[in-house]
Formats: C-alpha cells, structure tokens, sequence
C-alpha cells in the first residue's frame, strides 16, 4: 500500500511523471537508432515477410507504379501464407501511401507500441499501489537488450507483447473493479492480443485461469456472468479469424505444420536449453527476483495472475519445444510476466530505500537506475553500430537484374529468398536447406531421394541461383550434380547461377 | 510424513538445519569445481596459471633426487619465471608433489578448497550482517555464479586470497560488534595474510578497514584505540616487509610498470567497458542490486563497512583501468562485495515474505525457486568447464619442445609467452611481443621500432617459433622479416620454427 507519509521525491507527482517521461523518451530514442539500417539484425525471413506483404497492400492500390512493379508486388504479397492478420503490414502499408515507402516504417510502430506496454507495466504497478516499484519494472521492460532489439522489428510480436501487458493490467483493472465496463475492456483487450498472435492465448488464459480461481469458489466463478462476458469477448476475434483463414481463404491451414514436435518433451537437454534461453533473454538475475517476487503480492489476484501466466507461458513452451528453443522471439510474453513479477520486490526495496532521511538514498536510487538503463542503452547502441547492412541493398537489387524479372528459377538461399524479392524484385520456389531438412526429419516426414525432388522442383525452371555459400558447400549432391550437367552463366560474390534450359548428360 | 519434516525442521530457525544446509552448499560447490578435474589449467588466464605451474615445478624439482640431472635443472631454471607475488601457493603446491607427484590438478583443489572455505566465513559475515536465510543466499551467490566457479578452481593466489579477504572482512565486522582483541587480532593475521598472498586485496580490506574506522568506531575514537593500531599494524607488516624485500633483492620493481594508464579515467569508453565486464563476470541486475541494497542497510552498524567495500573496489578500478577490463579475474573479489551487500536486501525481503506467507507451501515454492536458479548456474557452470578441453595440448608441445632439443637459443609467438612450451615441451624461449603488448606500450607513450626490437630479441638466437597464426598475420612485417631472409627448420599446419642462425640474406 502506498504510504500517506510518502517521501518527498514520490510525493511530488510531477517528479514522478519526469522519471516515467525520461525512461519513455530514452526508450524510444535507443530504438531510433540506426533506424534507417535493413531489418537483418533480428529474424530477417520474418521481418522481410512482412515487408513483402506491406508492399504489395502498397502497391495494389498505387497507381503510378508501373504495371510489372505492382504485379511482382502484389504477387509476392499473395505469395506469403496467411499466419497472422497481417495488422501491422496494413498499418505500414497506409503509411507508405502517406509518406512513401521506407523500410523503416515498420520498426517506428514496432517501438511504439513496444513503449505502449511499458505504459500498460507502469499502469498495472499504479493500480496495485506499487508505482516506485512500476518504476523499476518499466525501466526493465523498455530497457531490456533483448527486448530494444525484439521491439524493433517489423513482426507482429512487439504489438502482441504489448497488448499482453495491457491484457494483464485489464484484467487485474476488472478483478479489482468488478464492473462490466472493465469486464469488457479485459475482453476487448485480451481478445485483440490472440489476435495479432494466437499464441498470446497461452500466457493469458493462464493469467484469466488464475485471476478467475483466486476468487475461490468454483460455484461462484461458474455463475458469474461477467467470466462468461470476458471469455466470449476474448474468443469471438480469434473464431472469426480462423474461420476465415482456415474456411473461406484457406490459406491459413498451413501454418500448423512442423510446429509440434513432442519427441523433444522426453529429451532432458530440451529443458536445460528452454531455461537457458529464457534466463538469457529475460536476465538470470530478473527471473529470478520475479519470482519470488510473486510471493511478496499483497492479495492472491495479482499473484494467481502472474502464476496463471508463468504456467501459460511454460504450457505454450510444451506446446511449441521445438520452436522455443530455436525461436529466441518466442520467449517475448515472459517479458512482462517477469517485470509484473518484479514490481512487488522493486517496491519493497524503493519504498524502504525513499522512506530514509537525506537526499543520498533518493539520488542514489536515481542514479542507479539511470546508470543502469544508460549501460543498457550503449550496449545496444553497439551493437547497432557494429551491424551495418545498407549496403546489400545494391547487392541484391543487381542479382536480380541479373537474374531478370521474368525467369522461373529455384533458389538455395539462407533467408529462404526474402531479400532477392524485397530488393530484386525477383522470387523464385525454394531448394530446402540443410536446416529444412533436419526440422523435416525431426517431424518424421520421410524425404523423397535427391534426383526425384531434384526433377519435380526445377520442372518448368529457366534457372537455379544460390545465394547461400554455406548451404552450397553443405549440399555436395546438388553441388555435384549442377555443376556436372548445367552450364554455370553466372557466379559473383556468394552467388551461382545455373541454366536449367541446358542439359549436359 | 515429508510435510512433517518440512515444516518442522526446514522451515524452523534451527541452527543446526542451516548448518547442514550450508555444509551440503559447500560440498556442492567443492563438487562443482571438482569437474573435469585433469584438464589442463587453460580455460581461465592460462598465462597466470602457467606461470605458478612452472614455478611450482621448479620448487618441487628442487626436491626431486631421483630425476636425471639435466632434467632437474630445467625445471628449476624453467620455473625461475621472474616474481610476482609471494609463491604461496606454489609452495603448497610443490610441497603436495613431494607426497603424490607432479599433477597439476592439485592446485584446482587447493584453489576451489580455499573459495569454498571463504564460503563458510562469507555465510558467517552476512549472518552477522543481515540473518540467516539471507546469509545462505548470499553464500550460494558465492559459490556458484559462473563465473566464480570457472575463476575459483585456477592455479592463481586469486581464489585464496579471496577467501582471505572474505575471513579478514568476516573478523573486522565481529571486532567492529565486539571490541575485542580476539577479532582485532583475527582481522590484522586474516587481512595481513591476504595483503601477503597478493597486495592487491589491499583495496577491498583497507576500503572495509577504513568504513569501519570512519563510519563506526569514529576516526577520533580509533586514532587513541590500541587496537586499531594493532589492527593497521599486522595489516601491512607482512606485504610491507616482503615488498621491501622483492625490491632489494628479487628485482620486483618490473611489475610496478605497465600498470597505471591514468588517461583512461576521460574516456567514457573505459567505465562502459567496466560495467560490461562486470555484467558478463558477475551480472549487471545482481550488481545493481547490491550497490541499491546498501542503502537498505543500517546507515551505523553496516552502512560503513558495505561502503567502504565499494569504494574499494572502486578505487581499485580507477588504479587499474586497463587491467581491470583485459584482467577478468580482477573482478573476483568483487563478488564477495556483491554478495554482502545483496544481504540487506535479502533481509528485507525474507522479512516481507515470512510475514506475508506464513504457510508452509510459499516457502516450498521458495525453496524450489531457488533450486532451480542453483540448478541453472551450475549448469551453466559444469557446460564453460566440460566444453573446454585441452587435452592434447601437453603432447603438442612436448613434439615441438623435442623438434627444439630443450636448449637455449629459442624465441617465439607463442600461446601465454612461451608458458606452455615450457611446461609441457620443457623448452624456455623468450616471447616475442603480440599486438596487444605493443598495444599497451603505445599506450603508456612508448615507441617500439619492431625492426630494432627484432634484430635486438632474436641476437644470438637460433630458432623462432610461431605457433599463433592469428597474430603473425598481425605483424607482417615480422611475417615478412622472416619469410623473406630464414628457412624453415620444421613445419606443420599447426607450428612453424625458422632457422636464425642460417639466414638466406641479411635482412
């Protein structure tokens, strides 16, 4: 509870606001960073994905793109199967008819509304009576190195992280409320998180699962009608969803393949790596304050809330085993679990550290928590400095000139081709790579032998381009067998280029 | 059955339930560094380890009747590696060689026995500090952060010295609390011993020596005291009478340079690389933590003490700045910092969670909790020991010390300044500067002429051996120098030795 004899630093809202508006304003500012750079820092296959759909939204309504720009564009688009609404691609896509198109677009809304959860954290630590340790919970969430780098990319998971933490904050609003206007908030809000990613549902049923329990009574909880309200509300976006995507396109199908791989559950080094990455992207030391911080709530909503979550998230990592320890960005949701988890302990550390006569205490608590948050700042600044990609903008848009707009072509390439189509404007179907090959055998899919995959993918092919050295040196039967029967016509720095339309038996 | 003992036995202040707890933490910490016990000591600043293992060898030797005589010299000479700190524990070491033979996995167990020791007196320190379950926190901190755990099994003065540090720490808080001659004395023969075993522990001792005395006892109070004379007196005895020594008579005044590079203090760079090694040695949240929980602790009765500590080690950063990011290891008394100054917090906290969750099941989860944490850093741990083996090292250079007949005439760019030929090829060579040492000459405003530094290092010699590929692609022009005017006397994918003494052309 907050203290009446609050001291003077936090008695002053104003100070208070300064504080919150610093790290705000920091946050942002770090994410602005290098904005201009291509999105290969992080997942690239994901980010260009959705650079490919932005563009063609952008190019089908463009009409002085010329004819053959907007048909490559707009084909591209189709081209990428349906996985999430693509809201983000579409709010990009409107903003490229506003100020043209820049592949920064995406980054820009990626941090706001990564900045828009540490509002909902700090929100959420208000409404517990916790803001001095909101304080430190939001300088964690908009600080931590892995989310200033997860938040920048044009994927869908920033405005899904964020809307988990205003999912949490609303539901813990209605628990505490108990009012239909927050019901159906909490419904709205947690509806919209699965959404923009279906797998938000994990760590938010948990969360509602155990908000719902702490009242206690099952009989209670069972004729509530505001639990039913919430449930239908949060279910209603994601059914329409999937019954368009899975029903009316039908394109939706096929993201459920590979994705479950339940051989890894009985494979003890599986948990090992799960809580390596994890402690690796939330911090050892975080994960575990936030822990234990869930015994110091002061009521059993906010801790059966963030207990719900934790056992959401670690349903979600059974659920996915292969994908979460390959995947680092599907760890994001445990972020603000782990800074909801941190604000009781925060707290209680400020508050005694405030309560203490002399400015000492005070500053020093200021100035450790900017020393912190301005180490973290540079060393993501660093890393941003030292990973400079523009100039393969000019290397890929030549390839595909090389290449030519109309060829048909195979590509063995490492992103599976989004940057030859992104800036070369070219696609081209996809040779498995090593990695593909391994996920398939690990799904216990049998693959077909080499001439007859071979045969049924360069069929009606003018030519087969690699762009990928290593995967090229990691395939000796294709390497041996296009070299022996297909004229090399072109080869540059990290790239082949064979002619299908010319055998050599 | 199982909830009966829990909850009357676990959970209950009993003493002896700690006891055992910290007992079982410190086997389990001795275990730990116990892994792959036999490799050889270069996953952790292999130069310094070296450098005690050559000299350890040349004490033992010393000893060794039955050896053939050529061989015992060697060894004797080969250990004469110069003088740093006082040989403690190269004389433990080489006084267990006269008992079991030469292994240099005895000085892993010594190293990780002294770290453990410093356990129990880090675990009796909090508990004086703060309470109990926040002394086994911050013991289990202690014990098992990676880091520590990798650095704490070394053949280095580092691990006990630490340890000493810790125990010195230990008896000034008990004679800050009790006034006593029994602790002053504990605290002056501890931090005496520490100071001796390397003087660098000076700054962490004399910062808590000093926040005792200043923010306590009372500079006025401690100036007419006895025993804060006896105190000050055992401190620098020792390390003041071996230092005059060193000087007069060992020729110790080569490690005072190369050391102070004041100019870093204006180069922002500078702290922001201190914070990054101090994330990745021991971890920015947990540091953070701590420095944030001084100010939770008793501003009379603990506050001194905990900031003396940090101005310590502060004031050992600023005396050392190159070192301190190019020198991991002289982050590991910061641990011991790190984990007292986390136990107010831990008070604070345990305090919290004992009224807030008097049940018996928040406390289980607890438990689990921090078994987990202990199960991830000991993981993390075993994968830096296990991952790294060295192994066929030994054998390595053992060929190319035979390819060299152990004689004199050799230099080299080898790994770790020729250590490893020396100790495992039993061939000494002189080291030819890497790129960092002239690095670190440029930047205390020296200026190296390599081709005069060549024509000076390799007069009279009759070998030149390059085994670092990387770093003599870094100098081409000593790459040049001798590819162009000496044949090759052997070659491998892994070595090249040139012949200096049959030129092709003068150079």
């Amino acid at each position: 509870m907050e203290n009446k004899d609050s001291p003077k630093l936090f008695s002053k809202p104003w100070l208070m606001a300064v504080l919150v508006a610093v790290l705000f304003i920091g946050a942002l500012g770090i994410r602005l960073y290098d904005l201009t750079d291509l999105p290969n820092d992080f997942y690239m296959v994901r980010q260009y994905r959705s650079l490919l759909i932005a563009r063609g939204m952008y190019y089908a309504h463009l009409p002085i793109a010329p004819e053959w720009q907007r048909d490559i564009a707009v084909a591209q688009w189709k081209a990428e199967g349906l996985i999430e609404p693509p809201i983000m691609e579409s709010l990009a896509a409107l903003t490229y008819h506003i100020i043209g198109e820049h592949i920064w677009v995406g980054r820009i809304y990626a941090s706001l509304f990564w900045l828009a959860g540490g509002l909902a954290i700090w929100l959420l630590a208000k409404e517990l009576s916790m803001r001095k340790g909101g304080i430190i919970a939001l300088a964690y969430f908009l600080f931590l190195p892995f989310g200033m780098t997860a938040s920048r990319a044009f994927m869908p998971d920033s405005l899904m992280t964020a809307l988990i933490a205003w999912s949490l904050w609303a539901l813990y609003l209605w628990e505490k409320h108990r009012t239909w206007k927050t019901a159906i908030l909490a419904g709205i809000l947690t509806g919209l998180a699965i959404l923009v990613k279906s797998v938000a549902v994990f760590p938010l049923l948990g969360a509602a699962v155990g908000l719902v329990l702490s009242r206690g009574s099952l009989k209670r909880i069972l004729v509530d009608k505001q639990t039913w309200a919430v449930a239908a509300i949060t279910t209603i976006p994601t059914i329409i969803y999937y019954f368009y995507g899975l029903i009316i396109a039908g394109t939706l199908s096929g993201q459920f393949a590979l994705r479950f791989f339940p051989a890894l559950l009985k494979d003890p080094s599986f948990y090992g790596r799960w809580v390596f990455i994890a402690a690796g992207i939330v911090g050892f030391a975080a994960m575990f304050l936030s822990m234990a911080g869930i015994l110091l709530f002061h009521m059993n909503g906010p801790r059966f809330l963030v207990v719900g979550a934790w056992l959401g998230y670690i349903v979600f990592g059974f659920a996915f085993p292969f994908h979460f320890i390959s995947h680092e960005y599907y760890h994001l949701p445990l972020i603000p679990i782990v800074a909801i988890g941190l604000i009781p302990v925060a707290d209680l550390l400020v508050r005694q550290v405030t309560v203490q006569k002399g400015w000492l205490p005070r500053a020093m608590f200021a100035g450790l928590l900017l020393l912190g948050v301005a180490m973290k700042m540079w060393e993501a600044r660093n890393s941003m400095v030292s990973n400079q990609y523009r100039h393969e903008v000019a290397y890929w848009q030549e390839l595909g000139q090389r290449i030519g707009y109309d060829q048909k072509f195979v590509e063995l390439s490492g992103d599976y081709g989004y940057r030859l189509a992104y800036f070369g404007w070219v696609s081209g179907s996809y040779w498995l790579s090593n990695a593909d090959d391994a996920l398939r055998t690990l799904a216990g899919q049998t693959q077909s032998d080499f001439a007859t995959t071979f045969a049924e993918q360069i069929a009606g092919k003018d030519l087969f381009v690699i762009t990928s050295p290593p995967e090229w040196e990691n395939q000796p039967a294709l390497r041996e067998y296009l070299t022996a029967h297909y004229p090399l016509i072109d080869q540059g720095d990290g790239y082949w280029i064979f002619d299908l339309r010319t055998y050599n038996p | 059955m199982r909830l009966l003992f829990f909850r009357y036995f676990v959970f209950r202040e009993r003493p002896w339930v700690w006891m055992l707890l910290l007992i079982l933490a410190l086997l389990a910490g001795f275990g730990l560094r116990m892994t792959n016990l036999t490799n050889p000591p270069l996953d952790f600043a292999p130069t310094r380890q070296l450098f005690s293992a050559l000299k350890a060898r040349g004490m033992y030797y010393q000893y060794v009747t039955d050896a053939l005589a050529g061989k015992r010299q060697l060894a004797i000479s080969l250990g004469d590696v110069g003088t740093v700190e006082p040989p403690v524990l190269e004389t433990i070491v080489s006084q267990t060689y006269r008992l079991t033979g030469e292994h240099l996995w005895i000085a892993r167990v010594y190293s990780s026995l002294f770290w453990v020791l410093g356990g129990l007196a880090l675990f009796l320190l909090i508990r004086e500090l703060a309470s109990t379950s926040a002394a086994m926190i911050g013991t289990l901190f202690y014990l098992f952060v990676p880091f520590g755990v990798v650095a704490s099994r070394t053949f280095m003065p580092d691990p006990m010295m630490v340890a000493l540090i810790i125990f010195a720490l230990w008896a000034l808080f008990r004679w800050q609390n009790t006034a006593s001659w029994k602790w002053a004395i504990l605290f002056g023969i501890f931090a005496g011993t520490a100071l001796f075993v390397k003087n660098l522990s000076a700054f962490i001792i004399v910062g808590g020596f000093a926040g005792v005395i200043l923010g306590t006892r009372g500079l006025k109070r401690s100036v007419r005291d006895p025993q804060a004379w006896v105190m000050a007196l055992l401190l620098v005895l020792p390390v003041g009478i071996y230092t005059l020594y060193g000087v007069l008579k060992l020729d110790m005044t080569g490690q005072f340079a190369l050391r102070f590079f004041p100019e870093m203090w204006i180069d922002p760079a500078f702290y922001f690389r201190w914070a990054w090694t101090v994330n990745w040695s021991i971890g920015w949240g947990v540091s953070l933590l701590a420095a944030f929980s001084v100010f939770l602790s008793d501003p009379r009765r603990e506050r001194p003490l905990l900031i003396g500590l940090w101005i310590g080690y502060l004031l050992f950063g600023m005396t050392f700045p190159y070192h301190f990011f190019t020198h991991d290891y002289y982050q590991l008394s910061f641990i011991p910092v790190v984990a007292v100054s986390i136990a107010p917090a831990l008070r604070l906290f345990f305090e919290r969670f004992f009224e807030r969750s008097p049940g018996l099941f928040p406390r289980l989860v607890l438990v689990g909790i921090v078994l987990v944490g202990l199960a991830v850093q000991s993981y993390a741990a075993g994968r830096q020991i296990v991952d790294s083996d060295y192994r066929n090292e030994p054998s390595f250079w053992a060929e190319i010390g035979d390819k060299l007949g152990h004689g004199t005439g050799v230099i080299g760019l080898t790994q770790d300044y020729g250590y490893r030929l020396a100790y495992w090829g039993w061939q000494g060579s002189a080291a030819w500067f890497t790129s960092a040492d002239f690095g670190v000459r440029y930047l205390a405003g020296q200026d190296v002429n390599i081709m005069e530094k060549f024509t000076e290092d390799t007069a009279g010699k009759q070998y030149f051996l390059v085994t670092m590929f990387g770093e003599y692609d870094n100098q081409p022009v000593v790459k040049d120098l001798l590819y162009t005017h000496y044949p090759i006397f052997a070659q491998t994918d892994e070595y090249v030795i040139f012949d200096l003494q049959h030129p092709l052309n003068q150079p």
